[in-house]
């Protein structure tokens, strides 16, 4: 039987770096809270995406399907550091807490984990609740109750710290 | 804050230039050299094969299976458009033969999924698996073999199977129309009989992987363990103790449990129709084929259980005892015949005697606080029971009853200094958290709450408008108060935040429910888990599954929305709109459960 033979183009991988790789940062970012992590889980996401990604009907279904990558990335990570880290809650604030120019931000990424990437996804990339639920595996009306009592907190955030 | 000003400060995060080109090199220095059996092609420049195309129509795919291995179509880049001339080869693209299995209702024999969102996860990835025409020639069938996975899609009731072996061969056949779906089948290839059978390859290593990284993550059975639709499997005994027993049997079928039976039991202290004990105990790991055991409550005994009748008025604490059987005599220790309470019993609270068992109460002065909580008597609120909003507006008897019992239960000051100790200045809402039962008020001349905390510590805020704040704390028996306020709201069959349904009248879709079927409602809303209800800013909007209103005199109507995912939200005039989920955020599937055995089963 014939084996495949192809090459991928750089210029496809630089496109698609390009196109989508400072959405999958942010989304990143917030998730993770630091550059150092929120960097590998975008380049994670695009070997993924070299390896695995099906055809697109367009640019929106290719972007959703990295973000929804991007998104699975940043879960394994956060569960791989809770369940290995063995340095002190005291000195993982002070390495993870990444302070960013907004203070908008910075109290977004105080926002409990499971509101974050509901919030980031509505408010910063400006997907819908049913985009939203399709993208990362959970029901419409969740994803409203998440995007409510996040908004609630993301407030409460914003007002103690930064006002 | 608004949103406009979340997306702008997102525009300004941005990766650098540098390491953009980072990742771009990473990516091309990781794409894989190896071919889709793994074996290394030498002499070759290659990358890894190119993803597979979808097509929505079946006679498309088929068409390109009868044009064979080594069909050759141009690439195109991801979004459709034609490729570049400098940097784009032509390649062998392996067709997927079987449709788009994001349409279609598929799923494992042998498999488990609750969830629907399950099939189209993992379709999207069945989707991207490149399924190659293989001759029979080059590879063992499998014909005997018992495979890894058996993918079952289902349409218009014909079934076809893709059976799929640890070498990555896989076996397309169709059952027949009249095939028995039998427990104890075993499926190999012999289930096809005389129907052609089709095969293919696939990278089976990827493919299990995949297959196990999505029963690890989803808590879903794919793998198929003995061939059989029902494999047995090694469960843990859920912990169903204190629930009520339809809903235990369902959630343990739900997990596996294929035999569950209960019988039933006196229990004094379990309610009527909810689980005593299990047999195997919770926690005990058993096949899924075990006989379980529930043994489900039938009611008390003839004993009786003694109640706490301190701080009672003694016409009160007589009424109580002799209600529960027991003969009360009163000893006289002094004081005004007004505002006389229980200042002691002859039998423990907690003790069981048998019906007629004689108590003794002694009977004498009010405590020294003689307090007067001084609420308004009208809309005075009910906040919290435990950790549950339930803010509803109190009728005049049950103010002026659970005042009272707070009053008269209060049996010593406590100083701020001592407080701080022990409640450490919380906010309200944290306060909340400590399991509090709460009232408060607002009238225009005064706000205030009166808050009961599971510790025994009572706080009472109260501020005159224009004038001065009041803060005064007291200790009171919680065991006791928590009875009382139970007692005094009609709580002592279970509990849900909005009233009692079955005494206050239930409507479903505007027809007023009567009977076993108001009963049998009631019971439902008592059995979900209303500690986990939340406040939120509307309802969903969206149209439920099941409406049910009822009017309280004292409140107007409360609106229930009950919804198929098993998300349940109320309304209470003035008071605000109540959604119940689990901690997640997703409903609950014990809700779903309820939803659509118990309320289907009772109202359809």
């Amino acid at each position: 039987m014939e084996g495949v033979e192809i090459m991928v183009s750089e210029d496809l991988i630089r496109e698609a770096v390009e196109n989508y790789a400072d959405d999958l940062y942010r989304v990143c970012l917030v998730m993770l809270k630091n550059t150092a992590d929120a960097e590998d889980a975008v380049q994670d996401s695009f070997i993924t995406y070299m390896q695995k990604a099906p055809r697109f009907n367009s640019s929106e279904h290719e972007k959703a399907w990295l973000i929804r990558v991007a998104c699975n990335k940043c879960h394994d990570m956060i569960r791989y550091r809770d369940r290995h880290s063995t340095v002190s809650d005291e000195l993982l604030e002070s390495y993870f807490v990444e302070e960013s120019d907004s203070a908008v931000i910075d109290a977004l990424m105080e926002v409990p984990e499971k509101y974050r990437i509901v919030l980031s996804l509505h408010y910063i990339e400006g997907y819908k609740v049913d985009e939203i639920a399709e993208m990362i595996g959970r029901s419409p009306s969740a994803v409203k109750m998440c995007l409510s009592k996040g908004r609630k907190k993301l407030e409460e955030k914003y007002r103690k710290g930064y006002m | 804050m608004n949103d406009k000003d979340i997306r702008k400060a997102a525009e300004k995060i941005r990766l650098s230039d540098e390491k953009k080109q980072q990742i771009i090199d990473e990516c091309v220095k990781n794409i894989d050299n190896t071919d889709l059996n793994g074996e290394q092609v030498s002499g070759v420049e290659r990358v890894k094969s190119r993803p597979v195309m979808r097509f929505a129509a079946m006679a498309a795919a088929c068409a390109v299976i009868i044009g064979g291995v080594g069909t050759t179509m141009h690439f195109m880049s991801r979004n459709g458009t034609a490729p570049a001339q400098s940097s784009e080869v032509e390649t062998h693209v392996v067709m997927m033969p079987f449709g788009d299995f994001v349409d279609m209702y598929y799923w494992f024999i042998g498999g488990r999924s609750e969830n629907p969102d399950d099939r189209l996860v993992v379709g999207e990835y069945l989707n991207t698996v490149e399924w190659r025409s293989t001759e029979l020639a080059d590879i063992n069938t499998h014909a005997d073999d018992i495979p890894e996975y058996i993918i079952d899609i289902n349409e218009d009731d014909r079934h076809k199977l893709i059976m799929i072996y640890d070498d990555g061969v896989a076996a397309c056949g169709e059952l027949s129309p009249d095939f028995d779906f039998d427990p104890e089948v075993v499926f190999t290839q012999k289930v096809f009989e005389d129907a052609p059978v089709t095969y293919y390859k696939i990278h089976y290593p990827s493919f299990d992987e995949q297959m196990l990284a999505f029963e690890q993550e989803r808590n879903i059975k794919i793998k198929n363990s003995n061939g059989t639709l029902v494999p047995v499997e090694d469960l843990e005994m859920l912990d169903v103790t204190n629930m009520q027993y339809e809903l235990a049997m369902d959630q343990l079928m739900q997990s596996g449990f294929e035999r569950v039976e209960y019988r039933n039991q006196q229990s004094d202290e379990i309610p009527e129709g909810y689980v005593i004990s299990s047999d195997p105990k919770p926690g005990e790991v058993v096949p899924s084929d075990t006989n379980i055991m529930l043994y489900v409550s039938c009611g008390a005994t003839d004993d009786i259980k003694v109640e706490s009748y301190i701080g009672l008025t003694a016409d009160d604490a007589s009424a109580m005892a002799e209600y529960y059987g027991l003969k009360v005599r009163t000893l006289d220790n002094g004081g005004d015949d007004a505002n006389r309470t229980v200042t002691a019993q002859s039998i423990e609270a907690g003790s069981v005697v048998p019906v007629g068992t004689e108590i003794t109460l002694t009977v004498g002065m009010v405590n020294d606080l003689d307090l007067d909580f001084d609420l308004p008597d009208e809309n005075v609120r009910f906040v919290n029971y435990k950790n549950t909003e339930c803010p509803f507006i109190l009728s005049k008897e049950q103010r002026d009853k659970l005042v009272s019992a707070i009053e008269l239960g209060c049996y010593e000051s406590v100083s701020s200094e001592d407080i701080n100790g022990m409640v450490n200045n919380v906010s309200p809402e944290e306060q909340l958290g400590f399991g509090a039962y709460c009232l408060d008020w607002n009238d225009g001349n005064s706000w205030g709450d009166l808050t009961v905390f599971d510790n025994g510590i009572v706080s009472y805020d109260r501020e005159i408008v224009g004038g001065e704040q009041k803060l005064e704390w007291y200790r009171i028996d919680a065991s006791y108060i928590d009875t009382k306020i139970r007692s005094i709201l009609g709580w002592s069959e279970g509990y849900c935040p909005f009233g009692t349904p079955y005494k206050t009248g239930l409507s479903y879709n505007g027809e007023a429910l009567t009977g076993s079927k108001l009963r049998e409602v009631s019971n439902a809303f008592f059995g979900w888990d209303w500690s986990k209800a939340e406040a939120v800013d509307s309802f969903l909007g969206e149209t439920p599954t099941y409406k049910f209103t009822y009017g309280a005199a004292d409140i107007g109507d409360v609106v229930i929305n009950v919804y198929s995912d098993g998300t349940i939200e109320w309304s209470i005039p003035d008071s605000g709109v109540y959604r119940l989920t689990d901690a997640d955020g997703d409903a609950s599937n014990a809700n779903i459960d309820l939803i659509n055995q118990i309320l289907d089963d009772i109202l359809k």
